[in-house]
C-alpha cells in the first residue's frame, strides 16, 4: 500500500514529519506527499515548526528544496513568510499566535506556486493551527519538522508520525542505521497496560506504584534532576514508575543504578520525551531497564535520503534493504530516488 | 570631482582605493612551510576563491612547517543590496527606565530571568554582557534592571540544569547564549533545550530567547525560540521583548 493510502485509509488527521538531523529529506517528504494527496484527490494543510520553503538553508548555507502550493491547499504560516511566496493565496484567518517572523494566519492557496511555511514554534499552539487547517476544510494536515526537533510528533499533537531519515547523519551507513533504529525503537515503546495507566492519568505526577496498588509522590519540582531522589524511593514492593517530563540520560542512568531495576518497568509519557545517548540505552537495556509509554508514538514509515549536502551519497538500494532489516514492520520509503512501488 | 560614481546599490561590492575596484584583504594560514611556493600556492588558492589579481602582501613563517599570509584581490561578485531581508525583532525597544516603568505598570511583579552560555560553549562574553550589572558599551545588563530578577549561571551548563533552575525559580524567560562552539554543534544543543523544555509542559509558559554571533532572528523561527538576537544586541532590546510577550501571551 502507498503511505498516502495508508494515512488516508486510517484517517490520520494530522501527520508530522520529523527528521534526525538537518538536510534529512523532511521538506523531500513533503513534497513527496503533497503530489501523491494532489493525485489522491485529498484536500491537505501544511505547516512547519521551523521554515520551510525558502532556497538555501539558514545554517550550512546548502541548497534546499522549495514547496510547490497546489490551488486549493491551505497552509498555515507567518506573515513574513508568506509575503516571500509567490502562490497567491486568501487569508481565512488570523491566530494571534506570534512567531519571529510574524503571527501565523491560515490561508487557502488560489493560484499555485512556490510557498514559505513558517508554523508556531511551540506544541500548543501547533496544536491549535492544524484543528484550524481542518477547521477550514483541510482532509490532512503535514507538519513539517525543523532540525532533529520531534516534539511535535508526541501522540498528544500528531496521530501519526514519519521518520526522514538521511545519509547526511553519518558518512558510516552502519551508523545512519543505528540511530534511525534507535529513535524509532524509543517512539514505538510498548503501551502500558490499563490499570497501571488510570492510576497515572489520575495523578499525572512523577510517582512510584507498588504492587499493593499504592503511590509514592516524590517531593521534586522536575524529575529531571530527581533522578537520585526517585532512586531512593524505589523498593522490592516498587512495580511501575513513572516518570512525567523529560527523561534524561542522568536520570536513567540513577535508576539504572538501582537494585531493583529488573522488577520495575519505567512508563514514560511518550517516545518524544525521551533524552537519551544510544550507548547508555543499550547498556542500560542489557542490565534489565524495561520503558514502557502512556502513549506510542504511530510510526507509519520512514523515508529515505541517500544523498548527504556534505558531498556523499549511498546505494539507495542497499541503504534501503539495510533499513528493512534494522527496523522491521515499518515501511521504508526512499522518496529521492525510490518512490513507493509496493 | 565630475567623474564621481555613484553607488548603484542593485550591484555592491567592495571598496578599496576607489568605488567598485574590489580591492579585499583577507588572511588565513597554509599548513606549509614558508617559502616562495607556499605564496605562491596561497596565490593560487586565492584564485580559485574567484579574486582577481590575487597577491601576497606579507607573509610570516609560523614554524612547525605553517606559513601565515596577508592577501589582496579584488572581488569580481556583486550583491543587489535592494533586495537583502533580514528579519529582526520587528518592536521598538524600550530603555530601561521604560522597561522598568512598563513591568510596574503591567506586570506588577518582579520578571525572573535565568540566563546561561550552555553545552560545550565557555565563552559568557555574550550572557555577560546583557545580563551582568554593568552591561556593555555603555548600556547597563538586566542585573541591574529594577523589577527583573536576573540570574546568570554562567558557562558550560548543561540544559538540564538551566531547566531544573528555571523550574525552580519559576522563570518567566530564558536566555540561552552561544558564542563559540565547533561544527555547528550550537544547533543541536538549542534544539535540544527546546525539546526538554516541551518535554515539561513549559514551552508556552515561558519566553525562550537565544543569543549570539551566529544566532538571528530567523534561525530562532527554525530552532523553536521566541526571538534570536544577535551581534549589537543590547539589555534593553532583550528586556523589551521579554516584557512585551509576557504581556502579549498573558504570561502574568
Amino acid at each position: 500500500m502507498r503511505l498516502i493510502d495508508i494515512i488516508s485509509q486510517n484517517n490520520y488527521n494530522t501527520v508530522s514529519i520529523i527528521g534526525l538531523a538537518k538536510n534529512s529529506g523532511k521538506t523531500v517528504t513533503l513534497n513527496y506527499l503533497i503530489e501523491e494527496a494532489e493525485n489522491l484527490g485529498l484536500n491537505i494543510g501544511i505547516t512547519s515548526t521551523g521554515r520551510d520553503g525558502e532556497s538555501v538553508d539558514l545554517v550550512t548555507q546548502t541548497q534546499k528544496p522549495t514547496i510547490m502550493a497546489a490551488e486549493g491547499m491551505y497552509a498555515a504560516t507567518a506573515k513574513k513568510a508568506l509575503m516571500l511566496s509567490e502562490a497567491k493565496t486568501e487569508i481565512l484567518e488570523t491566530t494571534g499566535i506570534p512567531t519571529p517572523m510574524g503571527e501565523v494566519v491560515i490561508v487557502k492557496v488560489r493560484q499555485g506556486g512556490n510557498i514559505q511555511i513558517a508554523g508556531p514554534v511551540s506544541t500548543a499552539d501547533m496544536k491549535h493551527v492544524a484543528e484550524r487547517l481542518k477547521h477550514h476544510g483541510a482532509q490532512v494536515v503535514f507538519i513539517d519538522g525543523a532540525i532533529d526537533r520531534k516534539a511535535v510528533s508526541s501522540p498528544v499533537v500528531t496521530d501519526a508520525c514519519i521518520v526522514a531519515a538521511g545519509a547526511v547523519l553519518s558518512r558510516d551507513m552502519k551508523k545512519v542505521l543505528e540511530k534511525t533504529a534507535h529513535s524509532v525503537e524509543c517512539f514505538k515503546l510498548a503501551q502500558v497496560g490499563s490499570d497501571a495507566r488510570k492510576i497515572i492519568q489520575k495523578h499525572r505526577k512523577t510517582c512510584i506504584i507498588q504492587n499493593t496498588g499504592s503511590v509514592i509522590v516524590p517531593d521534586i519540582a522536575t524529575s529531571i534532576t530527581g533522578g537520585k531522589k526517585i532512586s531512593e524511593l524505589i523498593d522490592e514492593n516498587a512495580e511501575y514508575v513513572y516518570i512525567k517530563g523529560a527523561v534524561t540520560t542522568s536520570l536513567l542512568k540513577d535508576i539504572g543504578d538501582n537494585k531493583f531495576l529488573r522488577g520495575i518497568k519505567i512508563i514514560i509519557e511518550d517516545g518524544t520525551k525521551l533524552f537519551t545517548d544510544i550507548n547508555v540505552w543499550n547498556e542500560l537495556r542489557r542490565k534489565g531497564l524495561t520503558v514502557e509509554t502512556v502513549n506510542s508514538v504511530n510510526v507509519i514509515a520512514v523515508t529515505l535520503n541517500p544523498v548527504s549536502p556534505a558531498g556523499y551519497f549511498f546505494d539507495s538500494e542497499i541503504f534501503k534493504s539495510e533499513m528493512e532489516k534494522y527496523i522491521p514492520g515499518v515501511k521504508i520509503v526512499d522518496v529521492v530516488s525510490g518512490g513507493d512501488f509496493d | 570631482m565630475e567623474n564621481t560614481q555613484k553607488v548603484d546599490l542593485t550591484k555592491i561590492k567592495p571598496y578599496g582605493d576607489t568605488l567598485n575596484d574590489g580591492m579585499v584583504q583577507m588572511s588565513f594560514t597554509l599548513p606549509v612551510p614558508y617559502g616562495d611556493e607556499a605564496s605562491e600556492a596561497a596565490r593560487q588558492l586565492a584564485a580559485k576563491m574567484g579574486f582577481d589579481e590575487p597577491a601576497v602582501v606579507y607573509s610570516k613563517d609560523l614554524g612547525i612547517g605553517y606559513t601565515y599570509f596577508i592577501m589582496y584581490g579584488k572581488c569580481t561578485h556583486t550583491v543587489d543590496y535592494t533586495t537583502v531581508e533580514v528579519p529582526k525583532v520587528d518592536i521598538e525597544f524600550m530603555d530601561r527606565d521604560q522597561v522598568e516603568e512598563y513591568i510596574r505598570e503591567n506586570i506588577k511583579r518582579p520578571v525572573v530571568i535565568v540566563g546561561a552560555c550552555t553545552g560545550t560553549d565557555a565563552h559568557t562574553v555574550g550572557i555577560d554582557a546583557i545580563m551582568n550589572m554593568k552591561g556593555f558599551d555603555g548600556n547597563y545588563g538586566l542585573e541591574r534592571y529594577k523589577g527583573i530578577e536576573a540570574i546568570n549561571m554562567g558557562s558550560q551548563v548543561p540544559n538540564e540544569e538551566l531547566i531544573a533552575r528555571a523550574i525552580d525559580l519559576k522563570a518567566d524567560a530564558i536566555l540561552v547564549s552561544q558564542v563559540v562552539t565547533q561544527k555547528d554543534v550550537h544547533i543541536a544543543n538549542l534544539t535540544q533545550l527546546v525539546e526538554m523544555i516541551e518535554a515539561e509542559g513549559l514551552r508556552d509558559k515561558i519566553v525562550l530567547v537565544c543569543g549570539g554571533p551566529r544566532i538571528s532572528h530567523d534561525l530562532a523561527q527554525e530552532l523553536g525560540y521566541d526571538a534570536g538576537f544577535g551581534s549589537g544586541s543590547f539589555a534593553n532590546h532583550v528586556a523589551t521583548f521579554v516584557v512585551k510577550q509576557i504581556v502579549e501571551r498573558n504570561l502574568i
